[in-house]
């Protein structure tokens, strides 16, 4: 049962169109809760999208494992795209980030940016607004603290796990499980990710 | 477990069918997707919802399927296009709000007509040039500076608060939707 999901991937993927001259390898991460079972590269480009055969993946942390999925210069050239599909021994599914074979963005890598500056251009202000922004900072604060709660009363018990289950199964997970204390941005970027696939899975189920 | 397999041949079949479809270009030369995207520079705060506006007026009457492929910081979704307000009799705007990433944002309409073949858009790519800070806000009371500190450090505060509300509100609606499904299903 646990080699279904790799057998469902094997079928509904071309196995014609299997990669066999590798110029190099894109490093793709995936997220991870459980010990790996098997994975397959996935090139996806303009006309066509091929499985290829990928080498065991290599732990990377205790939340994510490293596949190495070979390409083309063919692939490279015509702008294609890797990813990677992951079944884990607990029956889940993990896909990877989508990563691009230009050289330009490699890795979807964001650490060649800096950081955006964080200090505010002030505005004309006066000592006599200080006692208004204080305020404002202590409203703003508490309307926070409100929301936070909110979040871990409706991020708790039953419908956590059930949430925690759907990202495993349509594997939009990241490797760190679900919780009210993720930073709002990362929550964010995880349910609705969730939600997508929920809604793409439906609108195929229903056609 | 049956899930994780549906899922999966959703996905995949999702992927093959964007990769596999053949582009018949010959037969729409006349007819192209037409979209302006914003300017990078113009990308809202990380987490913020964005609307993408496509105008599909040139396919009237022959879309059987329409669709925004994105990958949002790496991350791939598979976004229905809903139709818009017509503006005009001849005009067909269909838009897709997602939420805007921490850095990058390529996306590329995908439509597929009504004879089988698939129209795609060319691929637009929208990037930061810097990483927004998204931690928390601090609240720190700056009371022991200088007033010109502590005036900067509350208009910091107050911007770095107004941000975690709107990804907060933002969250919690998502939630609420998903936990409603969560709850209709079980």
């Amino acid at each position: 049962m646990r080699v279904l999901p790799y057998l469902l991937v094997v079928a509904f993927i071309f196995l014609s169109s299997i990669n066999t001259v590798h110029a190099d390898v894109a490093h793709v991460v995936v997220p991870v809760d459980a010990e790996v079972q098997t994975a397959v590269g996935i090139i996806i480009s303009q006309g066509e999208t091929k499985q290829v055969r990928v080498a065991n993946p290599k732990a990377r942390d205790e939340h994510s494992v490293v596949v190495e999925v070979p390409y083309s210069d063919a692939d490279r050239r015509a702008g294609a795209l890797a990813t990677a599909l992951v079944s884990l021994k607990n029956g889940s599914v993990a896909l990877a980030d989508v990563v691009s074979l230009q050289s330009d963005f490699p890795d979807n890598s964001f650490t060649d940016l800096p950081l955006c500056d964080a200090n505010v251009k002030l505005p004309v202000l006066s000592e006599s607004q200080l006692g208004n922004l204080k305020r404002l900072v202590e409203i703003r604060s508490q309307r926070r603290a409100v929301l936070q709660t909110k979040m871990a009363r409706l991020l708790q018990g039953a419908s956590l796990e059930k949430l925690r289950k759907l990202e495993r199964g349509f594997g939009t997970g990241t490797g760190v499980p679900l919780s009210p204390a993720l930073l709002p941005f990362e929550l964010v970027d995880r349910l609705s990710r969730l939600k997508q696939a929920i809604s793409t899975y439906e609108t195929n189920r229903q056609k | 477990m049956i899930r994780s397999i549906l899922s999966l041949i959703v996905c995949v079949l999702s992927l093959t069918c964007i990769g596999t479809t053949p582009l018949r270009a010959e037969s729409s030369q006349a007819k192209e997707i037409i979209h302006t995207p914003i300017k990078s520079a113009q990308m809202p705060a990380p987490g913020t919802s964005m609307t993408i506006i496509i105008d599909l007026s040139q396919f009237r009457g022959v879309i059987a399927r329409e669709r925004l492929l994105v990958i949002r910081d790496g991350k791939l979704l598979d976004v229905p296009l809903l139709e818009g307000v017509a503006e005009g009799h001849d005009s067909l705007t269909h838009n897709a709000t997602i939420h805007a990433p921490l850095v990058e944002l390529k996306y590329q309409v995908l439509i597929t007509l009504a004879d089988g073949n698939t129209v795609s858009s060319p691929s637009y790519t929208l990037r930061r040039g810097c990483v927004p800070n998204i931690a928390l806000a601090s609240i720190d009371d700056p009371s022991d500076s200088s007033v010109s500190e502590r005036l900067k450090r509350y208009v910091q505060q107050s911007r770095d608060l107004e941000r975690d509300l709107t990804q907060y509100e933002n969250a919690i609606t998502l939630l609420e939707s998903l936990v409603g499904e969560v709850k209709e299903e079980s």
